[in-house]
């Protein structure tokens, strides 16, 4: 067989041991390279840790040697950034399967274009032995002297289950197909997982009656069946297991999807061409207001508040600070939203001494009811509370808002009528920041419009 | 020329990152910094760029570097929970020496916490949260202006030194709307970065004592090679004893001799005042406002604003330290940052802090000094 030039001559010999399967494996995978037609400056070979995180150092290609697990999802970041070039993952089975478990996963569901190939060899090689999400069930490691109480995870039936678009089991007993596995993956748009079951004779085999290298590969001869031609488990020390393809679904990979998506962004940009905005000019807003307006979750007040202070801002030409608490569900809880506009730079953007505060709730009236002598305005939604204490000033906004036919929109109300009271925006502004963010809205503007109107009346 | 922007913090961030040239992003979603990967996944695939929701942050972390080695400028949002995962690959980053952007919005904690509340109890995670010896560039806006500007400055200091940077937010200021002049593109440095020559030897983990090699791209000429494992210049293994020291003391030095280029800084109030603030994102904006309160009290205090964390100024705050009645450091943790400034302060340091999920408020400093002075 000719020699590959994806392998690196000058970085051997290897470091792994007599009779470890990873040479078999690295022969595959250089040879199925260049079989496949692989450029080596348009090839990542991405590894993570562990025995098999070493094969990196053995490609003449260009190399990323991660963290333990997490090789997928680097390659997943390169082959996403950029999708012309092949990605090959090389992974163990404590490192790709157990730890990077979840990677494993997302990566087959994702269908993101890249080739794993899995080293499953039964055990933690390069920490002395442990077991791993693949050691067989009952079969003694380091760390289960007494045999393993887990049972193994079949890797393929996972990969596939999970929406690997291929998926193809081999051994390093079979190194051809092995091989022949690799090449098919690596010409999938999709995401292709490639199991190559292999040897440990150094603790996995010495612990369990296969302490020579030989043993160890004809025990995979023996059991490895070709997959439909019958019965077979999970690939282990016992019983048969099937080897061969099982799944080849031709899936879009995750960069032909996302180039669907880019497509749709592009004409939705294009749709709505970037609106241009005028410089701000000096608007007739006055004074230094820490406005609060206060009621539940889902009234719509931080869109008030957004509003008042773009008006400020962006037209008006004035400060305006805006912070909003909310809890970690939205709706229904008590909600505020502080707003500060001034003529100068706002220091802390915090309302610490309100000077105006419109309640929209009864929690909302209660909690702020106290403020009134501290040179505090407060104004309350007069369907809501009916009784106000002195001081208190009470328009009907709620009813305003529907009579207007707009119900959901007394923070629109609210926001003209404070706009009138305090004179911080001008209403011009305020019904330009309106037809800015809610394009269309007509009621939206009577809404405002109405609010703006009931500062002229008498309060009750 | 600027546009004039009542903007979101977390907005004028992911706005910093697209101005930077950032095209692509990989996260996962968490509270307060969700708005980032929202505004990413609808602005990125209509300029070019990639969104990536991942499994993880570990993953997210992860998307991020190997984006990045394929030549695109890469960020992730998160706040505490996800930071603590993106420690691993935070580490893998700095090893590899790939340039990315963190943007970390701090909530209050330990653990879940208050999932939506403000703290500042990630200086230290920022600083060393990863194992083992390594420098980092953290940055921290106050003002949704800096949100802005600090995230442009995070992406060209991440080239320049092919390192992870690090913008440490905070909910108060992640949340915050305000005024923000987004320069127009063009009117503003953008680093990008140097390419390695096609040909010839190429040394990826190069840089002598203290600087760094230009980085190869995935996919081109020359071949590139990196490795978390220890390694020479050639970029392959490599663990001798000496070639560890040198290696771990150029990724050190390559920041902290260079701290001149990174260190920004402000100051407000009198020189000359008897008392002098520290503070830094959220809890600067209370001490802005704790300086007029001081100053109603008869009290002169100036305030040192830190735009920079990591590496510590350590320098100009034992100037700005000295012949001070009172150092007072507020921050929304137990006292974290007060530590790197006791260690070099010339005159006595109080710490102010509040660990309770909400915003620290301009009285609280003025209460914490007058209570230290009486």
């Amino acid at each position: 067989m000719s020699r590959s030039k994806f392998l690196d001559m000058g970085a051997l010999p290897h470091f792994w041991c007599e009779g470890c399967g990873n040479g078999i494996v690295l022969g595959a995978i250089v040879r199925a390279l260049e079989h496949y037609g692989a450029d080596p400056e348009k090839t990542v070979v991405v590894t993570g840790i562990g025995c098999t995180g070493k094969l990196d150092d053995y490609v003449a290609c260009h190399t990323v040697h991660g963290t333990h697990g997490r090789a997928l999802p680097v390659a997943t970041g390169i082959k996403a950034a950029n999708p012309d070039l092949t990605v090959l993952a090389v992974l163990g089975d404590g490192d790709g399967a157990t730890i990077g478990g979840n990677h494993l996963l997302h990566s087959a569901r994702r269908n993101i274009g890249v080739t794993a190939v899995l080293i499953n060899n039964f055990n933690y090689g390069m920490t002395g032995g442990q077991y791993s999400g693949t050691t067989p069930q009952g079969s003694r490691t380091a760390t289960s002297v007494y045999g393993d109480p887990e049972p193994a995870m079949d890797l393929c039936r996972v990969a596939e289950a999970a929406g690997a678009s291929y998926v193809a089991r081999s051994t390093v007993y079979h190194g051809a197909q092995l091989q022949r596995f690799i090449e098919q993956g690596l010409s999938k748009d999709g995401f292709s997982f490639i199991e190559a079951v292999s040897t440990c004779p150094t603790y996995f085999g010495r612990l369990n009656r296969m302490p020579s290298p030989v043993d160890m590969l004809l025990s995979l001869k023996d059991r490895a069946v070709a997959k439909g031609s019958g019965e077979a488990g999970t690939p282990g020390i016992e019983g048969k297991f099937e080897i061969g393809v099982f799944a080849d679904k031709g899936l879009d990979g995750f960069s032909t999807r996302y180039a669907d998506v880019q497509r749709t962004a592009v004409a939705w940009a294009q749709a709505r061409p970037a609106v241009a905005r005028q410089a701000p000019a000096k608007g007739p807003g006055k004074g230094h207001w820490e406005i609060v307006l206060a009621g539940f979750g889902g009234q719509g007040l931080g869109l008030a508040g957004q509003l008042l202070g773009e008006a400020a801002v962006e037209i008006d030409g004035r400060y305006a600070s805006q912070v909003q608490a909310y809890g970690s569900a939205a709706r229904g809880g008590f909600a505020k939203s502080e707003t500060i506009v001034s003529s100068d730079e706002i220091k802390y953007p915090g309302v610490t001494r309100p000077n105006l505060v419109v309640a929209l709730s009864e929690e909302a009236y209660r909690r702020y009811a106290g403020r009134v002598g501290e040179g505090c305005l407060l104004i309350v939604d007069s369907g809501v509370v009916a009784d106000v204490a002195p001081g208190v000033r009470g328009y009907p906004i709620s009813e305003m808002a529907e009579r207007a036919g707009q119900p959901q929109s007394a923070n629109l109300v609210a926001l003209g009528l404070l706009a009138a009271i305090s004179g911080s925006v001008s209403p011009q502004a305020l019904e330009e920041s309106i037809r800015k963010r809610l394009p269309g809205n007509r009621g939206a503007l009577d809404a405002f419009r109405s609010g703006f109107g009931l500062a002229e009346g008498p309060a009750c | 020329m600027s546009e004039t922007r009542y903007m979101q913090g977390n907005e004028a961030m992911a706005e910093g990152a697209f101005a930077a040239g950032a095209r692509f992003f990989a996260g996962y979603p968490i509270t307060p910094s969700s708005e980032i990967a929202e505004i990413a996944s609808r602005r990125l695939p209509a300029i070019g760029g990639i969104y990536m929701q991942m499994e993880d942050e570990l993953a997210s972390m992860a998307a991020i570097i190997g984006a990045s080695l394929a030549g695109r400028k890469s960020f992730t949002a998160t706040s505490g929970p996800g930071f603590s995962l993106m420690q691993e690959n935070l580490g893998l980053a700095k090893m590899l020496e790939v340039p990315c952007v963190l943007i970390n919005v701090q909530r209050s904690g330990p653990s879940t916490g208050l999932a939506t509340r403000p703290a500042q109890g990630d200086v230290m995670m920022a600083r060393w949260g990863t194992h083992g010896d390594s420098s980092v560039i953290v940055l921290c806006p106050a003002t949704v202006q800096d949100c802005f500007d600090l995230t442009v400055r995070a992406f060209g200091l991440a080239e320049k030194f092919r390192t992870p940077v690090i913008v440490l937010g905070d909910e108060t200021v992640a949340h915050l709307r305000e005024k923000v002049e987004i320069p127009d593109a063009g009117s503003f440095d953008v680093y990008e970065r140097p390419a390695p020559p096609a040909d010839g030897e190429y040394l990826p983990a190069g840089g002598g004592d203290d600087g760094v090699s230009p980085l190869a791209v995935l996919g081109g000429r020359p071949l590139l090679h990196v490795t978390s494992s220890m390694h020479d210049a050639t970029g392959r293994t490599n663990n001798e004893p000496a070639n560890a020291a040198w290696l771990i003391r150029r990724l050190w030095n390559k920041i902290e001799k260079h701290a001149d280029e990174v260190i920004s800084t402000r100051t407000f109030g009198d020189e000359d005042a008897a008392l002098l603030l520290v503070s830094y994102g959220g809890s600067a904006r209370a001490a802005r406002s704790a300086l007029d309160l001081l100053g109603e009290a008869g009290c002169r205090a100036r305030l040192l604003e830190l735009l920079t964390l990591w590496p510590f100024p350590a320098q100009l705050i034992r100037e700005e330290s000295r012949n001070r009645r009172l150092v007072a450091v507020p921050e929304m943790n137990l006292g974290q940052l007060v530590r790197e400034v006791r260690g070099c302060s010339e005159s006595p340091v109080l710490s102010v802090c509040k660990s309770n999920g909400e915003p620290l408020e301009p009285q609280e400093i003025l209460d914490g000094i007058k209570e230290a002075l009486r």
